[in-house]
């Protein structure tokens, strides 16, 4: 079965299943003598067919072409992050794969009718549904291929973005990666990662030029849309770019030089993370709390009393308002707390609290929170003679800052609760 | 075989990333950065003052935290380099006391703080950095502690120990070609034998009419060059080699110079070069690179970008001659 009469769908089960299109399949018959090939003369041919005429037919072929591009880009997203970031197949599908193949388009509420080329042009700005009508309607030819424009629709498509966002992931565009590369970057990205006919030296030179006509094109965008998201080079923009050679070309290109710059990162990114495995974890030390101590100042006990008084002021005045939240999101947030000061990991808290992954690191940040207490105890402390000089130098204050911070994270023996979790496990239990 | 691992689409957000409000998407980078700052207060309870009130978005204004100069610089979130304008730095006296990085994803409402820098570390990082213009870029991983060392450091620290610092006045190995039009050559370029020639010697070079005398050349500069025991040398010493050539740099443009040529040839017009003379020359990520075999001249041509034109002759295995960075035009 071919990519113009199998549409990929997500099912209400929340798989991906083929739907077959007979309908489909008996205009290719008629049209094209079977099924085609996949190709960009196909996709033009079929587009070409829909502006001509108002029959859906074709649309249904290009709709079905398209399934196939989004799911294609979803199942390698979802190879690449779903252990790491616990993004599911099915949430991201309910994004793109949501058209059932039906011959005709909600208009309104209450009312459908015929899903065709026609009908597409003139319903009114925003995102339609289903997704593939949208990147039917949003396609310009001259661009770029069908698949690849379903590709480029799919990673602007803001409710997307934020579900990776909720997961720790950011969709960067090629445009702006480009312009958010170095000429170093770039000349190390090209001299590894591209093969083509284009010498580094041509390619550095298109990508010198790209910033500033960007930085211009995107204001533009900006203005006009209020959206800072979906810019792509027109035309006129690569005209300028590259005043003599084919602007399709140049679009080629920057594409390939945007390409290898993710393949740089993605090699930088391996590298780093076998050079962190391999250096292996480096724990705080909490015995990093001792500070310099003149040789006629107060004792080791009556600094140790100074700090704990400091650190108990402060995670009194700070840590309430942190755990007194109020709302739909009070009840998640104690459950977070309290499993936290229990000493529980991400996911079993994730699984207690009934919530993702990636919400427990955004609402939970024990980390920030230490470093606040930590600084405010820093403050009162900088205020008695034994800690004067963290006031006076950038690296006294930062270790103090850093210790106390350990301090509280890390308890002082082992089998004990450091002490932030020990003071949330006393706050939360009183009634 | 291992699988190749295909490149990345998507980005691991940095490690305390902050998300802004969808509707804060319309924000320029800097208002952006200034709402997730603010947002990394709220987080940590902490009232700060910020200011100045009327003017946060105003780039060319330093901010006020807690009564510290604080300059902030802006690059994309997956930028490996933040440019940092140069302009509060030239006096003590309009310096910030600290710098705060914030990469910033427009499309995704997104800022993370990779940190914060003293003006003593800008400084020390300023001088092993090449500047062009009125500024320069700073890689994004000279910045450490997030948002975090820059609270720490405007709460726990006296004023007083976060100096104002001007960097030190230009870039000694960076020579403005404009002043060239002026007589002005530089120090960094008399040191390796630089000397300015009357443009007017273009047409009558060593006594002999040149094919194609520059119509606009406005400015050139000429350093003698030759081969000692294989060891390329330039200046005086050059003047006493048997194989003696030189490079010309000539300035040209109708009121200002727009573009600039390197000659390089041998002192007896006409001559030979010695093969493998290497002459690179780089402007941003513009590289050229040309080689004598039986030449008798090489030439290469700039325009005038703010990117800073870095050129060196080499010679054999030993180091090339580096002249001092060119800015055209000023």
């Amino acid at each position: 079965m071919g990519q113009y009469q199998e549409l990929r769908t997500l099912k209400q089960s929340g798989d991906l299943a083929a739907i077959a299109q007979p309908d489909a399949a008996r205009y290719l018959r008629g049209f094209l003598g079977g099924e085609p090939e996949p190709s960009r003369s196909t996709d033009l041919d079929l587009l070409g067919s829909a502006k001509a005429s108002a029959d859906p037919l074709p649309l249904l072929c290009l709709r079905c072409r398209i399934s196939h591009a989004l799911e294609a880009w979803m199942l390698a997203t979802y190879k690449a992050h779903h252990q790491s970031r616990g993004i599911t197949l099915a949430a991201m599908a309910s994004y793109a794969l949501d058209d059932d193949g039906g011959l005709t388009i909600r208009t309104s509420p209450s009312s459908r009718e015929a899903f065709t080329d026609a009908q597409l042009a003139s319903m009114p700005k925003g995102l339609i549904s289903p997704f593939t009508a949208e990147v039917l309607r949003s396609y310009k030819p001259s661009l770029c291929g069908l698949p690849h424009w379903a590709r480029l629709k799919i990673q602007a498509h803001n409710e997307l973005k934020t579900y990776f966002r909720q997961h720790g992931l950011l969709l960067i565009s090629d445009w702006a990666l480009l312009r958010n590369s170095s000429p170093t970057r770039v000349r190390q990205a090209c001299e590894h990662h591209i093969r083509s006919g284009d010498t580094v030296e041509t390619l550095c030179a298109l990508h010198g030029r790209y910033g500033p006509l960007y930085d211009a094109a995107k204001l533009v965008h900006k203005q006009a849309t209020g959206k800072a998201s979906g810019w792509q080079p027109d035309l006129p923009f690569l005209r300028e770019l590259e005043p003599d050679e084919d602007p399709f070309a140049t679009n080629e290109r920057l594409k390939a030089i945007a390409q290898a710059i993710r393949q740089l990162l993605t090699a930088q990114a391996t590298t780093s993370l076998e050079d962190a495995a391999a250096a292996g974890f480096e724990p705080a030390d909490p015995t990093s709390l001792a500070i310099d101590v003149p040789e006629e100042g107060p004792s080791s006990s009556d600094i140790t009393t100074l700090i704990q008084a400091a650190l108990q002021r402060a995670m009194d005045t700070h840590m309430p308002t942190v755990l007194a939240s109020t709302g739909k999101k009070a009840a998640l947030l104690r459950c977070l707390w309290s499993g936290w000061a229990e000493g529980l990991k991400q996911r079993p808290l994730a699984e207690r609290c009934g919530t993702s992954q990636g919400t427990v690191s955004k609402q939970l940040k024990p980390e920030l929170q230490a470093s606040a207490v930590a600084t405010a105890a820093a403050v009162e402390l900088k205020r008695h003679p034994a800690f004067a000089s963290c006031g006076q130098s950038v690296e006294a204050a930062e270790r103090l800052v850093q210790a106390l911070r350990n301090h509280l994270l890390e308890p002082e023996r082992e089998g004990d609760a450091a002490p932030l979790r020990r003071w949330v496990q006393n706050h939360l239990s009183q009634p | 075989m291992t699988e190749p691992i295909p490149p990345m689409e998507l980005f691991a957000m940095p490690a305390e990333a902050i998300e802004l409000d969808p509707d804060q998407a319309g924000l320029s980078p800097r208002q952006m950065a200034l709402a997730a700052l603010q947002q990394a207060m709220r987080e940590r309870q902490l009232g700060l003052p910020l200011g100045p009130q009327t003017a946060l978005a105003d780039a060319d204004r330093l901010l006020s935290l807690n009564q510290v100069a604080l300059q902030l610089a802006t690059a994309g979130i997956v930028a490996d380099e933040i440019p940092v304008d140069l302009n509060p730095w030239q006096q003590a006296s309009t310096a910030p006391q600290l710098l705060l990085a914030a990469l910033v994803d427009e499309e995704n409402a997104v800022v993370a703080f990779p940190g914060a820098l003293t003006a003593a570390e800008v400084v020390a990082l300023a001088q092993q950095t090449k500047r062009a213009g009125v500024g320069f870029a700073l890689h994004t991983e000279a910045f450490r502690g997030g948002v975090d060392r820059l609270l720490t450091l405007v709460q726990v620290l006296d004023s007083e120990a976060l100096p104002r610092l001007a960097l030190p006045p230009g870039n000694s190995t960076v020579v403005a070609v404009l002043d060239w039009l002026r007589g002005r050559l530089g120090e960094a370029m008399d040191a390796i034998g630089g000397e300015l020639r009357p443009v007017s010697a273009l047409a009558f070079r060593g006594g002999a009419v040149a094919p194609q005398a520059d119509a606009q050349a406005l400015a050139m500069l000429v350093i003698p060059f030759g081969l000692s025991a294989d060891q390329l040398v330039s200046g005086d010493a050059a003047r006493r080699c048997v194989r003696k050539f030189q490079l010309a740099l000539i300035a040209s443009g109708r009121e200002k110079p727009t573009a600039l040529k390197l000659q390089l040839s041998s002192a007896v017009p006409g001559a030979l070069l010695p093969d493998g003379l290497v002459l690179v020359a780089t402007q941003g990520s513009h590289r050229q690179t040309i080689t004598s075999a039986m030449s008798t001249e090489l030439e290469l041509v700039f325009q005038a970008s703010d990117q800073l034109l870095d050129v060196s002759l080499g010679y054999g295995d030993a180091d090339p001659v580096v002249l001092p960075s060119l800015q055209l035009p000023a």
